[in-house]
């Protein structure tokens, strides 16, 4: 062996082509590499295990419990084959329920895509740095911080005696404030029990959501197709419209799919801010719960999902799983 | 606007606005935790004091809940940490059949709506007449913890040269040497960073924990009740600064840890 | 002669693709030797399967005599520098260095001291501190180098270890790896899309074309007399003369290559006549292309000839020897 004689003299050493075997480490080693998916199926066994039986079992109990229904006489679950479960969601007060939640999920993503604009376009084209860091940081806690403290920060702005009424009081736009609160339908007696303000915390809590997303698909727009547009004569509006939105596009879609499902599924955000009028969650809540009809409460949760599956299969469609 | 880098002004004014938006708020939480006023949300608050801190500490129904909230968060850490550290090593870098149908089921608990989660494992709880127990909550919170762990873990193996764990095994290491030697100092920051979100996401959860927690009472529960039927509601200032506080430190930290990677961008909780 | 490497036989299919098909190949011990082929001719693949990384769907791969099928990569007597150097991230130098003793079990003192000695080898004995981060491209090179070689391996196996370098960087360490190689005495495997890298460093060259080998022996065989287009083309870009080109030049009815080094433009006494339809400037030297009855020929001029203009008749003219018939097209 000349590398050893070139160097340090050492003690000989057997030095074949093939090395021994030090033990157990090195024998399932080699049958790792021997059949690769030895290898697959010990790392994902556990994982595949709970996943499917805990979580794949429980979606199939949901869908199980929706096809049986509830005795009206004896209050228990009559665990046979049914639709009348289901029926009973096209009933003319839960139809209310799902339309009110589907236009609630509508309407907050629609404020979101608006506010979360100019957030994400500075945040990607503009902030550089420290401020990059910023900003990412900046939509970053509040996405992550507790979303009770969020929830119940609002119920204080929005209080009858809280900040908002102070600060109209202050300026003396209190009018305005009972003018917008004297609003059919979306007005009430104060913020806080009125629908302005249970879109209002459902805006704030998800906005993260969007913004993200937003701001991944705009920092893929090359600098230089906006200069293009600016060279070609187009106002900032024109670009803005014709170059900078369509680009966003996916990263709004794959924001939607954030805003319009989490809203869908909340049931604490109307439960403490808003009227008494229910959203799907409430009910499933209140079924599962106070009410004991467990088979309605899984079939109005099958509600979300479906909508869901309708919303990302047209999403897939616009290309905004790219994003994601 | 060509080649200007200097925003329009409105530009910057709404997006430094809908920062403030996102951040304001919080600042409320901490005004009214010194708010002498205890029946109502008066602003500005008609005085202040310190005293609501001592009433928290010595109030009897916040400890337990404080105690199942941080046993039932380390233990699904625990849990998320195995189970998603082991799907994103078998995930990370091969392709095999299902690949992305296993994929999709570790999101699937986290891009559901939690009540969808809630109720899934309510109606099973209900048909196999599960009890209620701190292992059905931690059942919930695991579950949606794993993806946490998953996505960071991911990350981290796509950042890795592929060929550091070829390298190893080259120069003699078996597989369980190249884990120890090669593959846990690489993934440490990451699967802390995991760990401290997972942590942060299950010490504040409440939509999913309603479902699964029966009668017992978690921090987050306890604070939801408050807000229902109010008692001493400047204590639930108190209570939500811990919440706030328990949580925004491991994101804080855990940002830090993976600075420059993609890990907890967009993490969807 | 012993055989350090051999295959027979050997083939490595990934679905329906076959990356390395029934190959034989005999890599004799204390060589240098250099695979060369475009990427996806499986050069890498069978670089490899030496290493155990990859398993063959079907043959026998004999290191020093002894069947490895059954082996795993740790424990082949084999190294392997990588073409992005794969240092350990989280290790300084040393400890990079040190790690194929650590994992036998060597205690700390004999094995840093054994990486003291090859960082000295590679001129990088004040480097062993830093994290392999600080380093540049050529020092990291060298520390994979030195890493590579602290098992004593009986085979080194180098992919492609000088692609990431700049041009003047790669030129030195190709001499030093040529050198390192005649000093240890340690069979080389080298793997390179790059031909003039091949020829100037290796004893022996296999030349790889979809998973097979088209042609091996000496870089000179190999550059002299290509036995395909293919080699012909690939190394070193040589005339081609079709079966009735290289019938009418005299030599058998087959096709045959021709360097453009060869061919001289002379006045008198050419061999075929033709217009120059292009000049391109090499910094070496100047390729023009002669369009002949019956395609086109390539010639080489240095620097000091006198170059023709383009549109210009021309006769070409070379030695009878300099055209080499090819075994098949």
């Amino acid at each position: 062996m000349t590398l050893a004689a070139d160097l340090t003299p050492r003690e000989a050493k057997p030095n074949g082509a093939v090395l021994p075997s030090r033990g157990l480490g090195d024998r399932v080693s080699a049958v790792f590499w021997r059949h690769p998916n030895v290898l697959l199926v010990t790392l994902l066994a556990l994982p595949l295990l709970w996943l499917v039986v805990v979580y794949l079992g429980s979606l199939a109990a949901l869908l199980l419990q929706s096809f049986y229904s509830i005795d009206e006489f004896s209050g228990m679950i009559r665990r046979e084959f049914t639709l009348s479960t289901y029926a009973e969601l096209l009933r003319p007060a839960n139809m209310d329920i799902i339309i009110r939640t589907v236009s609630m999920s509508a309407a907050v993503t629609l404020g979101a895509v608006i506010i979360a604009f100019p957030i994400a376009y500075f945040a990607a084209r503009y902030a550089r740095g420290h401020w990059k860091a910023l900003f990412y940081l900046g939509v970053m806690l509040p996405l992550w911080s507790s979303y009770l403290v969020k929830v119940y920060a609002w119920k204080l702005i929005l209080a009858r005696e809280g900040i908002i009424t102070w600060v109209t009081d202050g300026i003396g736009a209190s009018a305005v404030l009972n003018g917008i609160l004297a609003l059919p339908v979306i007005g009430g007696s104060s913020l806080s029990t009125s629908y302005i303000g249970t879109w209002l915390v459902f805006l704030y809590v998800w906005l993260p959501y969007m913004i993200l997303p937003m701001q991944a698909s705009l920092e893929r727009v090359p600098q230089s197709m906006l200069e293009a547009s600016a060279d070609l004569g187009a106002s900032r509006w024109q670009t803005l419209r014709t170059v900078i939105f369509p680009l966003a596009l996916p990263g709004i879609i794959a924001g939607s799919i954030f805003t319009f499902s989490l809203t869908m599924g909340d049931y604490i955000i109307p439960q403490i801010v808003g009227s008494s009028r229910r959203f799907i969650g409430q009910a499933v809540y209140q079924l599962q719960g106070t009410a004991g009809n467990i088979p309605l409460a899984a079939a109005f949760a099958v509600v979300p999902i479906v909508i869901m599956l309708i919303y990302l299969t047209i999403a897939r469609r616009k290309g905004a799983f790219d994003a994601l | 606007m060509r080649s200007d880098n200097r925003p329009p002004l409105f530009l910057t004014i709404s997006a430094i606005g809908g920062l403030l938006f996102l951040h304001l708020p919080i600042l409320l939480i901490f005004l009214y935790a010194f708010t002498t006023d205890e029946r109502t949300y008066q602003f500005p608050p008609p005085g202040l004091t310190t005293q609501w801190f001592a009433v928290a500490w010595h109030r009897a129904d916040i400890w337990p809940a404080l105690y199942l909230s941080l046993r039932v968060a380390a233990l699904s850490t625990i849990m998320a940490l195995i189970l998603g550290t082991l799907c994103a090593a078998a995930m990370a870098r091969t392709r095999f059949f299902g690949r992305d149908q296993i994929s999709l089921l570790i999101i699937l608990p986290i891009a559901l709506p939690g009540i969808i989660t809630g109720m899934s494992l309510r109606s099973a709880f209900s048909i196999m007449d599960i009890p209620f127990s701190t292992w059905t909550i931690l059942m919930g919170h695991a579950t949606f913890c794993i993806v946490i762990v998953f996505n960071n873990a991911v990350a981290r193996f796509r950042r890795l040269s592929g060929s550091i764990v070829e390298a190893s095994l080259d120069l003699g290491a078996n597989s369980f040497q190249t884990f120890r030697y090669v593959l846990l100092p690489n993934l440490g920051s990451a699967l802390l960073a995991g760990g401290m979100l997972a942590f942060a996401l299950s010490f504040d959860e409440v939509i999913v924990t309603t479902f699964t927690a029966g009668q017992q009472s978690t921090l987050p529960i306890w604070m939801l009740n408050e807000l229902v039927r109010p008692r001493q509601r400047p204590v639930t200032n108190v209570v939500a600064i811990v919440v706030f506080l328990t949580t925004f430190v491991p994101i804080l930290i855990a940002y830090y840890l993976t600075r420059g990677g993609s890990e907890t961008a967009g993490g969807g909780k | 002669m012993t055989a350090a490497v051999e295959f027979l036989n050997v083939s490595r299919h990934f679905g329906s693709i076959r990356a390395v098909d029934r190959l034989d190949l005999m890599i004799a011990e204390g060589t240098f030797f250099a695979m060369l082929g475009p990427s996806g001719s499986g050069k890498t693949t069978c670089l490899r399967l030496i290493s155990g990384f990859e398993q063959p769907t079907g043959g026998v791969i004999r290191i020093f005599g002894q069947d490895c099928s059954a082996v795993p990569p740790n424990r082949r007597n084999v190294n392997t520098v990588f073409q992005d150097y794969a240092l350990f991230p989280h290790m300084n130098v040393r400890d990079n260095v040190a790690y194929g003793l650590m994992v036998r079990g060597v205690d700390k003192r004999t094995r840093l001291a054994r990486a003291d000695e090859l960082l000295g080898l590679v001129k990088l004995d004040d480097y062993g501190k830093r994290k392999p981060g600080e380093l540049s491209g050529g020092q990291r090179q060298r520390v994979a180098l030195a890493r590579a070689l602290i098992n004593e391996p009986r085979v080194l196996l180098l992919d492609e270890p000088l692609g990431a370098l700049d041009l003047k960087l790669r030129e030195a360490m190709q001499d030093e790896l040529k050198a390192l190689q005649q000093r240890l005495g340690i069979t080389f495997v080298f793997v390179t899309h790059d031909q003039s890298e091949a020829l100037s460093m290796a004893d022996q060259v296999a030349v790889f074309s979809d998973g097979k080998i088209a042609q091996i022996g000496t870089p000179a065989e190999i550059y002299d007399k290509p036995r395909t287009r293919f080699v012909a083309d690939f190394v070193g870009s040589s005339n081609v003369l079709s079966s009735d080109m290289a019938a009418h030049f005299g030599g058998p009815a087959r096709p045959a290559s021709l360097r453009p080094e060869s061919v001289r433009i002379v006045d008198d006494g050419a061999r075929v006549h033709g217009h120059v339809t292009t000049l391109r400037y090499l910094g070496s030297g100047t390729r023009v292309v002669v369009t002949v009855p019956g395609g086109e020929i390539s010639v080489f001029l240095g620097k000091e000839a006198l170059l023709p203009e383009k549109g210009s008749a021309v006769g070409l003219t070379w030695d009878s020897q300099a055209m080499h018939v090819m075994e098949q097209d």
